[in-house]
């Protein structure tokens, strides 16, 4: 028991957020493996994004105990949470709008984990790797308001990275993109689990969900309906019925079009 | 800068560049706050108090000014310390008519604590700075308008120093975050409220000290004088003119503005110089929307 509590990274105890007296999230219990990918489906409002809020520190709960590792973060304020190791996109990019693309990035390298806390391993990355990362090395002298959607996505990634999280969370940083724009997220999130990250997704539309996940959960009306393996989350008749209706092809689309 | 060591007379414009030297001190504090977002229309409630403070200080315990001075900060810089943690959810219009409105509450009090402050009827004759004498100059503010000259601009370049350490350093770029997006800047690890306390009570320590100076050189204060909407106008349209996010903005805006409206449209308008000092800040928002300092830096790269 002890060896596989050594495995979680994030765990959730009952948590719930009330918003004028409406609940958004209740009861939310999970537990996020190390190095895995786990995402979170669920239609408009069904609190997944609170969810995010909730684990970052941007929403108190009004209930239960959010653990990082083992230690409660529940009260922590938003820059105790990045320093201890989870970082995070929006689901509208903030960057900071005034900053060029290359000082976004080395703001998450200043502000982030503190440099002495991972000595021993690697050199830290710099802001150009990290922008080669995200495949923004031409834009790194723009400014964010100036970049488009997706470049600002993939800078918000970049900027989080530079933190050097151990647990990220990105919040649809699918949605709106190219097949082949997805494609090349699809790549980037494998390959951050590959150097030892755990992710944690937003995805509504299901566009990476299923070709990258190793779990999902998915959420509505503020509760976790069903979670598993994404071939059976998908084919849940509790989910297909909550998230798509009368329509069930979707997510078998997003499984056919392959990778 | 150093001309009135080599010029006779020309007390007039030593009178008006001294204190706009004073006004830019004033504008770069105030401006300390303003870079991490939030635009003041209160400080006048730091300058008030530090400026009562600092003149009761030495009414009461013959203190020397200077150290009277240092007081007058602290007090600013306890008042800013609450304005932090009573303003702590206000944001944009909502934080500025807060801190509007909490100049009232020094200032009522210092017009009705007859006992303490002599209420409404102002203190007079309070002490001048002592006479310095370095590197065998003698300078006393009190008595020679040069001493005070000198005095200001030495206040005006260490404002300006803090100032910079406040753009330039890492400090400078969490504020900047801070004002960018306060979200995401907490999510890459920037202490916000902890950037958001060191703004403002270090803005309201040194409106205080500004406050302390203004009593001992002018002599006399009275309620309505220290605290008044004037001086919390002053340095937002001075920052604001000479560009906000410029090191030397609030300088720039004050030693030109000050000087134009003291020296020409005081002269020229007596009656109406304020709507022509007016009428220039309005153009100069239209044309110049990031400030003076701003558009010359373009111009020159």
């Amino acid at each position: 028991m002890a060896a596989e509590e050594a495995h979680i990274v994030l765990s959730m105890e009952n948590v719930g957020v009330m918003f004028d007296s409406q609940p958004v999230l209740k009861g939310i219990d999970l537990a996020v493996e190390e190095q895995t990918i786990v995402s979170i489906i669920g239609p408009n409002g069904a609190g997944k994004t609170t969810l995010f809020n909730v684990i970052c520190g941007h929403v108190r709960p009004s209930v239960g105990r959010v653990f990082y590792r083992g230690r409660e973060i529940t009260r922590k304020q938003p820059h105790e949470i990045c320093h201890a190791g989870i970082s995070r996109t929006f689901q509208i990019p903030r960057p900071f709008p005034e900053m060029t693309a290359l000082e976004n990035v080395q703001m998450g390298i200043w502000f982030g984990k503190e440099a002495h806390a991972d000595r021993g391993s690697e050199a830290p990355p710099t802001a150009a790797d990290l922008l080669e990362i995200a495949g923004l090395t031409h834009k790194g002298q723009t400014r964010a308001k100036e970049l488009t959607l997706s470049e600002q996505r993939r800078l918000e990634v970049a900027r989080a990275l530079g933190t050097r999280p151990r647990l990220l969370l990105l919040d649809e940083i699918a949605a709106g993109l190219s097949p082949s724009a997805i494609r090349q997220a699809v790549e980037l999130v494998r390959n951050l689990r590959e150097h030892g990250l755990t992710l944690l997704i937003i995805d509504h539309f299901l566009n990476l969900t299923a070709r990258v996940s190793d779990r999902l959960i998915a959420l509505d009306n503020g509760e976790i309906i069903v979670e598993g393996k994404p071939s059976e989350v998908l084919n849940s008749p509790s989910v297909i019925a909550s998230y798509l209706g009368e329509r069930s092809p979707e997510p078998r689309m997003a499984e056919t079009e392959g990778v | 800068m150093l001309w009135p060591l080599f010029v006779p007379g020309g007390d007039l414009y030593c009178r008006v560049l001294g204190w706009s030297f004073f006004f830019a001190a004033l504008a770069l504090a105030w401006n300390i706050l303003a870079l991490t977002g939030s635009i003041s229309i209160g400080h006048t409630a730091f300058f008030g108090l530090g400026a009562y403070t600092s003149a009761l200080m030495s009414h009461y315990t013959h203190l020397s000014p200077f150290i009277c001075v240092i007081l007058g900060g602290a007090s600013g810089m306890v008042y800013g310390a609450l304005w932090h943690f009573v303003f702590k959810p206000l944001r944009g219009a909502r934080f500025a008519l807060a801190t509007l409105a909490s100049v009232e509450i020094p200032r009522v009090i210092v017009d009705n604590w007859e006992g303490l402050t002599f209420g409404s009827l102002g203190l007079v004759g309070i002490e001048a700075f002592p006479g310095v004498q370095p590197g065998g100059m003698d300078l006393s503010p009190g008595e020679s308008l040069k001493s005070q000259y000198y005095l200001l601009l030495f206040m005006m370049a260490s404002y300006l120093l803090i100032h910079h350490r406040a753009v330039r350093s890492r400090w400078g770029w969490a504020m900047r975050a801070v004002r960018e997006d306060e979200t995401a800047a907490g999510s890459i690890g920037v202490p916000v409220h902890r950037i958001r306390f060191c703004a403002v009570t270090f803005s309201a320590a040194l409106t205080g000290i500004c406050g302390a100076v203004y009593s001992h050189l002018m002599g006399l204060i009275e309620p309505s004088l220290v605290f008044s909407l004037h001086l919390s106008a002053m340095p937002l349209v001075l920052s604001i003119f000479g560009g906000r996010y410029q090191i030397a903005g609030p300088v720039l805006g004050s030693l030109i503005l000050y000087p134009l409206d003291q020296l020409f449209f005081h002269a020229w308008f007596p009656s109406a110089h304020a709507a022509l000092y007016g009428l220039v800040i309005v153009l100069t928002l239209i044309h110049f929307p990031s400030g003076i300092g701003t558009w010359l830096q373009k111009k020159l790269t």
